[in-house]
């Protein structure tokens, strides 16, 4: 994934974190896409072959919840979410973030939509400039778009549980959980209304995660942002997740509240994912050991 | 008749100046013959370094400072190289997390099994050595194994190779099967799969497995014998019976609540405060005190290391304050 995503500049005064919203405002999809199709041509000699990435996306976010993105590597879930950026052409379809229209967008409103949604990155360590402080990392985007001040940093050090003693570190001083709260930090810096988490927790240790995913939902609380989760791991999922959308080969095969997918899921993907998942408990073992084929 | 491998107070760290920094510290266990030990801890707990001791592949400055480690009741602590040479990949194999860095990407995937075969056996003819390919290939699932030979590591899949790394370790039928978070880097639906050829592998030639993991769910699918290591010592060690059932040790009991189930859907999970202590951090006292939540815990547990000690038979556990509990 490209770092282009990341903060990036705009144009418009801060919003100060005022959220006040007008009604028609507040009815509008965070993210919207329909009959989204990406495809990629690869030549080999004289020989073209299209790949559809995304195939026929139909796809809602809406204010204020938490949409599931799961699906195994190389199923599109990557591919998507850079479409929604704006860094992938559209083969057909569309997508519109807050009701503008990605592939139509002026370089202006694409800069004012960028600002709306911002992304954090699965791995903490490859995702922070390692020369930077944490405060410098976390300035950065306001500074781009001078609206600066040491407050908003010191706030924004506190929304995620870092202390001010922290401000001087670089990345390297600091544990994978910690990184990880930087990187909201910095996602959250020029107050979004939706984030993109891309396997946020799945790079972090096990007692380190639950922390993680609970700032998560405190902060989604507390700043009413919509998430798009993108995750693999479906305990984590279950537990954060209000619909669950499972996409393989490119198409979302099956779209539902999270306990309608839990609980009696429709597709046999859908099945098959829940069925792999180990259980942590000796006494709920399978039996089976019949050959697996590949 | 000696265990087949046992590993006792082995200590590895590596010296910084005149200072001696261990990474892992007072590991003891043993493994039977067909058993299989899960070694659950997180990143920087000292796990993996634990196998690759036990290999004589300790990348360097790490070093083995103290302890045994005996295959059978063979010292192979300071053995000489080319004794090394001919355990590994035939008395102990190992697997590691990502199949990719265990194959060439220049060669053909069934001349590198064969080359497992071929330095055990070196006098193997040819066409035998093709045979034994085919017949391992099939064995873990691939299909048209004879053609499938042919092709180059990046040919395959994520899935598939780590099925040819299963494989070529079972090649000379060890004893032993280190494997190192052989799951990880795969697709949950794979994962499952080579879950069951691992299993399959081992019920068929009776080979005793270390494997090394963080989640939890593996290890209460597979485990015979846990041991959880934190901060580069066990600090809980039975059967997965004991350690799911009725853990003792208050990092054992914060694993094992903070796992997301659906009695805490969407609600806040439990979590254990604070992060692992970096290798130069670790406290002199108990390495968990600082994160311990146990109504147990003492200003004393900041103070000496606890040392693993049994509760009941086959069970224990390193915090003082239990210890003394328990032995009151």
């Amino acid at each position: 994934m490209s770092p282009v995503i990341g903060p990036t500049p705009a144009g418009a005064q801060p919003r100060d974190g005022g959220r006040e919203r007008s009604a028609l405002e507040s009815s509008i999809d965070a993210i919207r896409a329909e009959g989204l199709t990406v495809e990629f041509t690869s030549r080999r000699g004289t020989r073209r072959q299209t790949l559809r990435a995304v195939d026929d996306v139909d796809l809602v976010l809406h204010q204020g919840e938490t949409l599931a993105l799961v699906g195994e590597s190389g199923c599109g879930k990557s591919t998507l979410v850079r479409t929604i950026f704006g860094l992938n052409p559209i083969a057909s379809g569309q997508v519109s973030v807050f009701g503008q229209d990605v592939a139509t967008a002026t370089p202006r409103q694409r800069l004012a939509m960028r600002r709306r949604i911002q992304m954090v990155f699965q791995d903490p360590f490859s995702s922070l400039n390692p020369h930077l402080t944490a405060h410098e990392i976390i300035a950065e985007p306001l500074r781009i778009n001078r609206v600066y001040s040491r407050e908003r940093v010191t706030e924004l050090f506190e929304q995620v549980g870092l202390t001010r003693d922290a401000f001087g570190k670089r990345p390297a001083e600091f544990s994978g959980g910690q990184r990880q709260r930087i990187g909201i930090a910095r996602a959250l810096a020029l107050d979004p209304d939706v984030l993109v988490l891309d396997e946020p927790v799945s790079a972090l240790d096990v007692s380190v995660q639950a922390q993680v995913l609970n700032l998560l939902a405190d902060l989604q609380e507390r700043l009413g942002l919509s998430y798009l989760f993108i995750a693999h791991d479906l305990s984590v999922i279950r537990h954060i997740a209000t619909r669950v959308a499972v996409m393989q080969r490119g198409r979302i095969v099956e779209l539902g509240t999270r306990d309608a997918v839990f609980d009696s899921p429709a597709h046999p993907y859908t099945s098959l994912l829940l069925g792999s998942v180990p259980i942590p408990d000796p006494h709920r073992r399978p039996t089976r050991l019949e050959a697996a084929p590949a | 008749m000696p265990e087949l491998l046992e590993v006792e107070n082995l200590r590895v760290g590596y010296t910084e100046g005149d200072r001696e920094i261990a990474v892992v510290e007072d590991v003891s266990f043993t493994l039977s013959e067909g058993e299989s030990l899960c070694i659950v801890g997180e990143s920087g707990s000292g796990k993996s370094v634990t196998a690759l001791a036990v290999l004589g592949l300790l990348p360097r400055p790490l070093e083995v400072i103290g302890g045994s480690i005996r295959l059978r009741g063979r010292e192979l602590r300071d053995a000489p190289e080319k004794e090394l040479r001919a355990i590994r990949g035939k008395d102990v194999a190992m697997v590691f997390q990502d199949p990719m860095s265990s194959l060439n990407p220049v060669r053909r995937v069934g001349d590198q099994i064969g080359r497992a075969i071929l330095a055990h056996r070196p006098r193997t003819p040819r066409g035998q050595v093709r045979a034994q390919v085919e017949e391992i290939l099939a064995r873990v699932g691939i299909a048209e194994p004879r053609e499938r030979m042919r092709s180059y590591p990046h040919q395959w899949s994520g899935g598939m190779r780590q099925r040819a790394v299963i494989g070529m370790a079972m090649a000379n039928d060890p004893a032993v099967l280190l494997a190192d978070e052989p799951t990880t880097a795969l697709d949950v639906t794979v994962q499952a799969q080579v879950v069951q050829v691992l299993a399959q592998q081992r019920a068929a030639t009776g080979a005793a497995m270390v494997m090394i993991t963080h989640d939890l769910g593996l290890v209460a699918q597979i485990a015979d014998r846990v041991a959880v290591m934190y901060a580069g010592r066990f600090v809980e060690t039975g059967t997965v019976w004991d350690v799911f059932d009725d853990p003792r040790h208050p990092y054992t009991r914060g694993l094992l609540d903070s796992l997301l189930t659906t009695q805490n859907l969407g609600g806040r999970a439990y979590a254990i405060p604070g992060s692992p202590p970096s290798v130069h951090g670790r406290p002199d006292g108990c390495p968990f005190a600082p994160r311990c939540g146990s109504p147990l815990r003492t200003d004393a547990c900041a103070e000496g290391r606890p040392a693993l000690e049994l509760l009941t038979p086959g069970h224990a556990a390193a915090c003082t304050p239990l210890t003394a509990l328990v032995h009151a």
